[in-house]
């Protein structure tokens, strides 16, 4: 099964009495980009979790590249959370630093390129800086290693446009065919045009999984208008 | 910039629209080297995965030709790029057409409308 | 792995301790000064007084705010926010607890080592100079007895020092199965921890001396402990042994709530 990047297995999780993710099986293939979409409290954020080890399945597994959950994909997978997860009263260059010497993958020279291309400044502490350039930062420290997966929750919601169009290219042109890329998000059409295929969760079940432009083939709609089909209040 | 695209049809065929309009309108000359599927897909703000396939498929109607080691090039072939050019242009005629008839002018009051928008046009440019 | 934890453990927090362990530095210096200038006048005296009670509370207190703020950054790096890049570092957890103890331990007692030292340098009436210490060491040294009493108790601190840690990274663990009020979670288990050791020791500390009294073999034992002249070693022998278990058995529940029960919001 080497095309197959993530997997998950019977996957059930709850909280306390509310089943969030009810059996799931599923998988990814690698070399594309997916979109994981689902209203929130669908399970999606709490699958992103359970794949970067900070959740423990209450039945199935998740495996990633071969291996399961732990510490050998936690070297291979890039994730980006949705919060701001840095340690504030650090310096730019420290985080950096910090990065580059826990993930062998970490590629130095393109996160300050980077930051330069953002006109980050790396003596910056993070404290002083906007929510959204503290956005930019995380993204950049994610996307500056050469991982297998990059896991994005929500990469494109609290920037700017112009930060938007350059986070979508840098996604793009990091593409290689040996790695995926994961995004969980709700803002459909602003991503669509660069994802493979897309995955619809609702209450812990996997609804559809499809190529983009087989949706269109087949349904004559776009995803964004699919989605608010399928998931309409 | 982002291309734009609509909704409701295959993302790599409105790509293969595009390139061919690309080619057509001359951005790129015959025998001009293509950038790479990554570049173009990062201009384009698309999935390489669908451009490639969008490529591949001008390479099958024969507007763009792969060398080996040095990459992709818009074909040279004259006669090649005039049928491209005329099957588009009678899409467009029929779509027209079709419009036209839809707001209830017939085939003879449209080629009049026609004649006349032209002339217009044309007096415009030299008065 | 652990090496790079405990590096960047200090580049976290050296600039908070060094800034506490200065301080009480230079509020003793300056104690001092005022000693050796020591104008006349009631006023310049209760300046004089207050420096000096002062300077004593912060003596005790950075010890004790080293510790505060260790367990305040155990909490906010294993379970807040930050909690995320903590959690997805490729890291074991036993290197991520042992990493946070160490570094947080060498903190403690460099800030409790603080104490005599800041008051050898700024007490001006020290009973002990410079060549009085070297006196009392060589002295110390020439008695093996005496040798084993301060490596007992140096160990005892520090084994003090881990357990209390230790006590804290289990009761945060366990705090995070509430959901909402986590750090309440924790505080409750802290208690719970606490005085249900505290009570398992006392009761056994009841029980050995009179079930060795029964079982008469364990003469020597016994004896040890109600020699008077044996007191620090019979301390050690008795509570070091359960500070030791109680922070393992700390130390493992942490561990078990880190790996497999974690939690973040």
């Amino acid at each position: 099964m080497d095309n197959v990047i993530w997997k998950c297995e019977n996957l059930t999780m709850k909280y306390g009495k509310r089943q969030v993710l009810n059996n799931v099986s599923f998988q990814l293939e690698r070399g594309k980009i997916i979109g994981l979409l689902g209203p929130n409290g669908s399970g999606k954020t709490t699958l992103i979790k359970l794949s970067n080890g900070l959740l423990t399945p209450k039945k199935g597994n998740i495996i990633i590249d071969g291996h399961k959950v732990g510490l050998e994909t936690k070297k291979i997978v890039s994730y980006l959370p949705e919060r701001s997860y840095l340690d504030n009263s650090l310096k730019i260059y420290q985080i950096v630093d910090l990065f580059q010497d826990f993930y062998e993958d970490f590629d130095v020279n393109k996160a300050y390129n980077m930051l330069k291309d953002l006109k980050i400044n790396p003596e910056d502490r993070l404290k002083s800086m906007s929510k959204g350039t503290k956005e930019k930062v995380q993204l950049i420290l994610v996307m500056s290693r050469e991982a297998k997966l990059y896991m994005l929750d929500e990469p494109i919601g609290g920037v700017d446009p112009a930060a938007r169009d350059y986070i979508l290219r840098t996604i793009i042109s990091n593409y290689n065919p040996d790695a995926s890329v994961i995004i969980s998000t709700h803002l459909i059409s602003d991503i669509e045009q660069v994802l493979d295929d897309v995955v619809f969760i609702k209450e812990g079940e996997v609804m559809l999984h499809k190529p983009v432009d087989e949706i269109r083939e087949e349904d004559g709609k776009s995803v964004d208008e699919l989605f608010r089909e399928v998931f309409r209040c | 910039m982002a291309w734009e695209f609509k909704n409701d049809r295959p993302i790599y065929a409105q790509i293969l629209e595009h390139m061919e309009l690309d080619i057509l309108s001359g951005k790129y000359s015959p025998g001009e080297k293509v950038p790479s599927v990554r570049e173009l897909a990062a201009d384009a703000a698309v999935n390489p995965n669908t451009m490639q396939r969008a490529m591949v498929e001008l390479e099958r109607r024969g507007l763009v030709y792969t060398e080996r080691t040095n990459g992709r090039f818009i074909t040279e072939n004259m006669d090649m790029l005039q049928d491209v050019k005329r099957r588009i242009a009678e899409e467009y005629i029929g779509e027209f057409v079709d419009k036209m008839k839809k707001i209830g002018y017939s085939e003879e009051e449209v080629k009049n409308l026609m004649q006349n928008h032209m002339n217009y046009e044309r007096n415009e440019e030299n008065g | 792995m652990l090496g790079k934890i405990i590096k960047h453990e200090f580049k976290a927090t050296y600039k908070t301790a060094l800034t506490m362990i200065l301080s009480v530095l230079l509020v003793g210096g300056l104690v001092r000064m005022m000693d050796m200038v020591s104008f006349d006048g009631t006023i310049w005296r209760i300046i004089e007084m207050i420096m000096a009670v002062f300077y004593l509370l912060l003596l005790i207190a950075v010890p004790v705010s080293m510790f505060v703020v260790s367990i305040a950054r155990f909490y906010r790096t294993m379970v807040k926010d930050e909690g995320y890049l903590t959690h997805t570092l490729p890291v074991k957890k036993t290197q991520l607890i042992n990493g946070k103890l160490i570094t947080s331990v060498i903190w403690i007692i460099i800030s409790i080592m603080v104490i005599p030292l800041s008051l050898l340098i700024n007490v001006k009436n020290s009973i002990y100079t410079f060549r009085d210490i070297a006196e009392l060491l060589k002295l110390v040294f020439s008695n093996s007895t005496y040798i084993m009493d301060c490596v007992m108790f140096i160990l005892l601190i520090i084994v003090s020092i881990m357990t209390s840690l230790l006590l804290c990274y289990a009761s945060i663990g366990m705090g995070q199965m509430f959901n909402g009020h986590r750090l309440a979670g924790s505080v409750l288990f802290y208690f719970i921890f606490k005085y249900a050791f505290s009570f398992l020791q006392l009761f056994l500390m009841l029980i050995i001396p009179s079930v060795a009294d029964m079982m008469n073999k364990y003469d020597t034992v016994n004896k040890i402990l109600m020699a008077e002249d044996n007191g620090i070693l019979a301390l050690m022998l008795f509570v070091m042994p359960f500070q030791i278990i109680l922070g393992i058995i700390c130390y493992l529940i942490a561990y078990w709530r880190f790996s497999k029960k974690l939690n973040l919001e």
